[in-house]
């Protein structure tokens, strides 16, 4: 008969959920910040790029490892989301390669 | 062979006896999610960064309406806090808790899905920008197709979660997810938790840059 899942955390359930609403008003708080960078560095795009990439993977770090527990689960799952990254940057590899040296497709 | 037997095999087979087959099934579907969207958007990287005469963020902002898709940010982070929730009141066994932080999850969906709705008709009745043409004179029609594209995906997966959604929601007021097992309100979770991630990077590609 099978097993019933084991709980992601040993953690006191008030501890998890002032974690939980924490991250929550961290992600809105980042989102606010990011909305006002394009204004902020106007003009200056490679700044605009940076900041707003560093926010957009802050914020899917926080949910990938806290709301999909990535930080407290099996290691396979967070393989099974860094093959797929890793496969999609050989992906982009190969598509930048062939747009800028103008060859087909591989 | 007796289960036990089989169960002893399948264990020295896979060595990943601690995983839920189906929550090993979900994850290798994100994976698959996560590559479907990572082409999406690097397509739309490459033809951004070879364009050369891709309209700016100056010119985006007057056809975008970036306060109204903020708020819609705001709603589905809002709605990932309410799925965790709603997963913490199924471990403590809490019935009513769980039943009530997922309607709020599929209140905040629809909510989602509606000024989606309202903005593409907005965009495309109003400012002129669909798939094949864009409003902004002197700049490259795939803005238009690179921005419905990868936004109508994504919110075809915010339908297909609230879909999804109605159903656990129905299974959780019949008390189908009770503390020893539910493990379906998880896998729930899991997906639209990565819908909201897919967002997160999309809200800044699309709109902010």
């Amino acid at each position: 008969m099978a097993q019933p899942p084991k709980s992601d955390s040993t953690e006191p359930t008030g501890g998890r959920l002032r974690t939980y609403v924490a991250i929550g008003v961290v992600l809105a708080v980042l989102t606010a910040v990011e909305i006002r960078i394009p204004y902020w560095f106007a003009g200056d795009q490679p700044l605009i790029v940076t900041w707003l990439l560093i926010g957009a993977m802050v914020k899917a770090g926080f949910v990938m490892l806290y709301y999909m527990h990535l930080k407290f689960d099996n290691r396979v799952y967070s393989g099974i989301v860094l093959l797929a990254l890793v496969l999609m940057g050989v992906f982009l590899t190969l598509l930048v390669f062939a747009t800028m040296t103008g060859s087909p497709a591989v | 062979m007796t289960e036990a037997t089989m169960g002893a095999a399948a264990q020295q087979t896979t060595g990943m006896s601690d995983l839920p087959p189906r929550k090993l099934g979900v994850w290798l579907f994100l994976g698959s999610e996560i590559v479907f969207f990572s082409a999406l958007i690097f397509t739309y990287i490459l033809l951004r960064i070879t364009s050369p005469n891709w309209p700016t963020f100056a010119q985006t902002s007057e056809v975008l309406n970036i306060p109204v898709t903020a708020v819609n940010t705001f709603l589905l982070i809002l709605s990932s806090v309410a799925v965790v929730l709603a997963l913490e009141a199924a471990h403590r066994g809490s019935r009513r808790g769980l039943v009530g932080w997922l309607t709020a999850t599929l209140i905040l969906g629809m909510t989602f899905l509606s000024i989606q709705a309202y903005e593409y008709n907005q965009l495309i009745n109003v400012e002129g920008l669909t798939l094949t043409k864009t409003p902004i004179k002197g700049t490259d029609p795939c803005f238009g197709t690179t921005f419905f594209t990868m936004t109508g995906f994504h919110g075809l997966h915010v339908l297909g979660g609230v879909l999804t959604l109605v159903i656990v929601l129905v299974k959780a007021r019949r008390g189908l997810y009770p503390k020893e097992n539910h493990l379906g309100v998880e896998l729930f979770g899991l997906y639209w938790h990565f819908v909201d991630v897919v967002w997160i990077i999309l809200f800044v590609l699309a709109y902010l840059m």
